[in-house]
């Protein structure tokens, strides 16, 4: 046999390579997404999904040349078809092959980068797919899913929309959907449902209450409503409803208008299941209307819908491409470009800042006579459209956190097969966005976690059996905005963190007396786990494990602005949730003065602030303190942490009133002691110096209104330090 | 202030629901199982409730439609544990505003009250 070269040669440019591999790996990731879906719910609408992603990746592949690729994609292809069309039912054997096949194409993808050949093999991995279409373990193929998700109407129905039409009431039709997995879907269709019924009188109904109390549907609800509010005021009341996600809402007629042009749409798409079923038509039917004289009198209406026939019982597109619509770019745009907007946006509001103070000086020097109140004006103008110039290119770097989701059922599936768990995964909030900056970045702890969660939180299904549980543990895994930040929870209904064995560890490990110890509240021991002398012990593992490079976990989010906590039930479950700033570059802040530097505190981290002449200070155990709400809060005095070697010598803002601002990072707490609170501003932060290094206390620089820099306070190290402190003098 | 009626067998959940709600500004009045919750509910007209499905002595379900048909305006958020989908099907077309699956976010439960109060 003829020797291959090492090196592949395919039909590629340079610079098409990135947008070949942005394509390549959101089909790939499509593909592994829909594969695991099979398992659960092998719908028309999954099949679907994954026939196209391996159908244009064939096209790719085919495109550059890669052969070997190619051919693997074409036999899935093929495969999915087969499943389409009922042939071959999808186990989790048949699974097991896709995601082998997968892992292959994810071994010829990263071929595409390095053009050197990977030697995969692929030959196996195709036997194995032809032995699944054409084998003798053919699997059987079940009855096939009533599609519940279109809309054929009776002849009743047709009726009663016609006459509220004439009566010129307002008839929405709305399609609605929960992502497959979002927990007990049924019930949130059926919220959808009951909260129609509140905007008005339901006419259709699909699937009907009784097929969700039965939990038959298609995670979709089709509705037509006569409604007694307008179409706005019903949307919102769909938004309410957790987990919902609206396809479409509108007046009746005009979806039939535009029906029209969507006939020949996307000749790749397979065309719907025929769902006409016996004693129903598809409506508008052009003989209906012209035999029937109960509604003679709306012809004038009716013909204009009359002619759309042939399409009405075509979907529109599917729900599964429409849940994605968020993640589908229309205009590719590089990172490096975004971040030059963004730093550019940074340096405007610098600016806005300057340019405010400088007409406030003008505003006190001449007053408000004409040109000074042009100024004002155009001032406020100016601040104005800069804000919103920041949040647009903020929201353009935005992206919905399924981008980092979508990776995370595959990890789970490997994990638990590795450790003999079951597992089943409820995503939630996929399309939350937040800074891609920050999905790249807080990748790596949210594995973390999740692994930790599947490997030691959830038993083994025997074990839930003898506790009384489902074999099956389920993970839950969610994303949130909650008060300007992101938060996102992984949440097991697992064994739970038991506080009593970490109490002993820490105590055995000598970090704590064990008075101490036993001083601990619950969550203040289940804390422990993110200790790095903790997490590296072999101790660990007897409790449940946890702990195995959290404390990596928590540096890498604290790092980012952000913090994790742990909340942990014994035999109920542990969640772990991670709260993130929305972006890294701009971030709201307390301007406070120090002697005579200013210092940035993130109002993320502040609870509070009261003037030092309001509370009294009193010492314990060397350390001063105050009272504030009903606990003893240590104080961190800046005036001597930052020690400021001009202090003396050094012309002081002789206005000061000392004021304590309360700052809070995971579940401690700290009062920082400032001379003088200026005010609140967003700044842009910078990063310090690599030459300058790690300074204890600060976390980057930013450049104030008049021109100066401020330092912004690293809050978890200052609490840290003051903690440190409350160590040593023994603070309880 | 509004009132939220805490109804669980289980007298942790009750501690914690009640913490995390009295924190928040809530006033809080609890029962144990279904039968006191109608009984709670008639005397003390919470704003809205917040109620486990799964309990002795009348289950959640029993007590929601009970609940209704005295005010059938009441606001019901049903607690449930994960896996019992159908049952929450039934609740939430028995009239729950919306549901909460235990354990818990806070978050979660902080935002079904607002929104249901909202």
């Amino acid at each position: 046999m003829e020797e291959e070269s090492k090196f592949f040669d395919f039909d590629l440019e340079e610079d098409e390579l990135d947008i070949l591999m942005e394509d390549v790996n959101e089909l790939l990731q499509d593909l592994e997404t829909g594969i695991l879906q099979l398992e659960e719910k092998a719908d028309v609408e999954v099949i679907g999904v994954i026939f196209r992603s391996a159908h244009t990746l064939k096209a790719l592949a085919g495109t550059i040349g890669h052969y070997q690729m190619a051919e693997l994609t074409h036999a899935m292809e093929n495969l999915f078809e087969a499943m389409r069309d009922g042939v071959i039912k999808p186990t989790a054997e048949v699974a097991d092959d896709l995601l082998d096949a997968l892992d292959t194409l994810k071994i010829q993808r990263d071929e595409i980068f390095t053009r050197e050949r990977s030697g995969v093999d692929v030959d196996t991995i195709l036997e194995q797919i032809h032995d699944l279409m054409h084998g003798e373990k053919k699997p059987v193929v079940q009855e096939k899913e009533v599609s519940g998700g279109d809309h054929p109407l009776t002849s009743e129905q047709v009726v009663q929309i016609e006459q509220y039409l004439q009566a010129r009431r307002v008839v929405l039709e709305a399609k609605v959907f929960v992502a497959p997995n979002t927990f007990a879907p049924a019930a949130r269709l059926s919220q959808a449902a009951m909260a129609a019924m509140d905007a008005g009188t339901v006419i259709v109904q699909d699937p009907t209450m009784d097929d969700l109390a039965n939990i038959k549907h298609d995670n979709k609800l089709y509705l037509i409503v006569v409604a007694d509010e307008e179409l706005e005021d019903v949307k919102k009341i769909l938004e309410e409803v957790v987990d919902l996600t609206i396809d479409y809402i509108r007046p009746y007629r005009e979806e039939e208008i535009e029906s029209r042009f969507e006939d020949d749409e996307d000749e790749e798409e397979f065309e719907d299941e025929e769902i006409d079923t016996l004693g129903q038509i598809s409506i508008p039917d052009t003989e209906y209307f012209t035999e029937t004289p109960v509604v003679s009198p709306s012809q004038k209406v009716v013909p204009v819908s009359g002619k759309t026939t042939p399409s009405r019982t075509k979907s529109k597109r599917r729900p599964s491409r429409d849940a994605k619509i968020a993640k589908d770019k229309t205009v590719r745009i590089s990172v490096e470009r975004l971040d030059n907007l963004m730093n550019l946006v940074g340096e405007l509001v610098t600016d806005r800042n300057r340019l405010v103070q400088v007409e406030s000086v003008l505003r006190a020097q001449y007053g408000k006579e004409g040109d000074i109140s042009q100024l004002t004006e155009m001032t406020t103008h100016f601040g104005r459209v800069i804000d919103q110039l920041q949040e647009e290119v903020m929201r353009a770097r935005m992206l919905p956190i399924a981008h980092l989701f979508d990776k995370v059922p595959r990890v789970v599936r490997d994990v638990a097969r590795a450790v003999g768990k079951q597992v089943r995964m409820v995503v939630e909030g996929e399309a939350t966005e937040l800074d891609r900056s920050l999905i790249e970045v807080i990748n790596d702890p949210l594995v973390h976690l999740i692994r930790n969660a599947v490997d030691h939180g959830i038993e083994t299904p025997e074990d839930r059996i003898d506790s009384g549980k489902e074999p099956t543990g389920i993970l839950c895994l969610s994303a949130d905005h909650v008060e300007g930040q992101i938060q996102i929870t992984i949440q097991d209904d697992g064994k739970g963190i038991d506080p009593n064995t970490i109490r002993n560890v820490v105590v055995k490990k000598g970090i704590l007396t064990e008075e101490e110890a036993n001083q601990l509240d619950d969550e203040d021991a289940i804390d422990f786990i993110f200790r790095p002398n903790l997490s590296s012990s072999d101790t660990v593992t007897e409790y449940s494990g946890r702990g195995v490079g959290l404390d990596v976990v928590r540096t890498s989010i604290e790092q980012l602005s952000g913090s994790v906590v742990v909340e942990s039930q014994i035999g109920v479950g542990t969640i772990f949730s991670v709260t993130l700033p929305l972006t890294l570059a701009i971030v709201d802040a307390m301007l406070v003065k120090v002697r005579n530097t200013v210092y940035a505190i993130p109002l993320s981290s502040i609870i509070e602030s009261l003037y030092l002449s309001e509370v009294t200070i009193s010492t314990v155990r060397k350390q001063p303190t105050i009272r504030w709400r009903d606990s003893i809060l240590p104080l961190l005095d800046l005036r001597k942490f930052f020690d400021h070697p001009r202090m003396k010598h050094g012309k002081v803002d002789i206005v000061v009133k000392p004021a304590v601002v309360t700052v809070t990072w995971g579940k401690l707490k700290v009062g920082l002691v400032v001379d003088k609170i200026i005010g609140n501003q967003g700044i842009v932060v910078k990063s310090l110096s690599p030459v300058i290094g790690e300074i204890p206390g600060l976390s980057g620089a930013a450049i104030l209104g008049d021109g100066s820099i401020c330092l912004i306070l690293d809050i978890p190290g200052l609490i840290n330090s003051a903690l440190q402190f409350r160590k040593q003098g023994g603070f309880a | 202030m509004s009132k939220v009626m805490i109804v669980d067998d289980a007298q942790f959940m009750r501690v914690r629901l009640s913490k995390l709600l009295t924190r928040n500004g809530y006033e809080v009045v609890e029962a144990e199982n279904g039968e006191q919750a109608v009984k709670v509910f008639k005397s003390a007209s919470p704003d809205v409730v917040l109620m486990d499905i799964t309990m002795p002595h009348k289950d959640g379900l029993e007590a929601l439609s009970e609940i209704r048909e005295f005010d059938s305006k009441a606001k019901v958020i049903m607690l449930t544990a994960l896996g019992q989908e159908s049952m929450i099907v039934q609740a939430v077309q028995a009239g729950a505003k919306d549901y909460v699956v235990k354990p818990f976010n806070p978050k979660r439960v902080m935002s079904a009250l607002e929104k249901v109060l909202g």
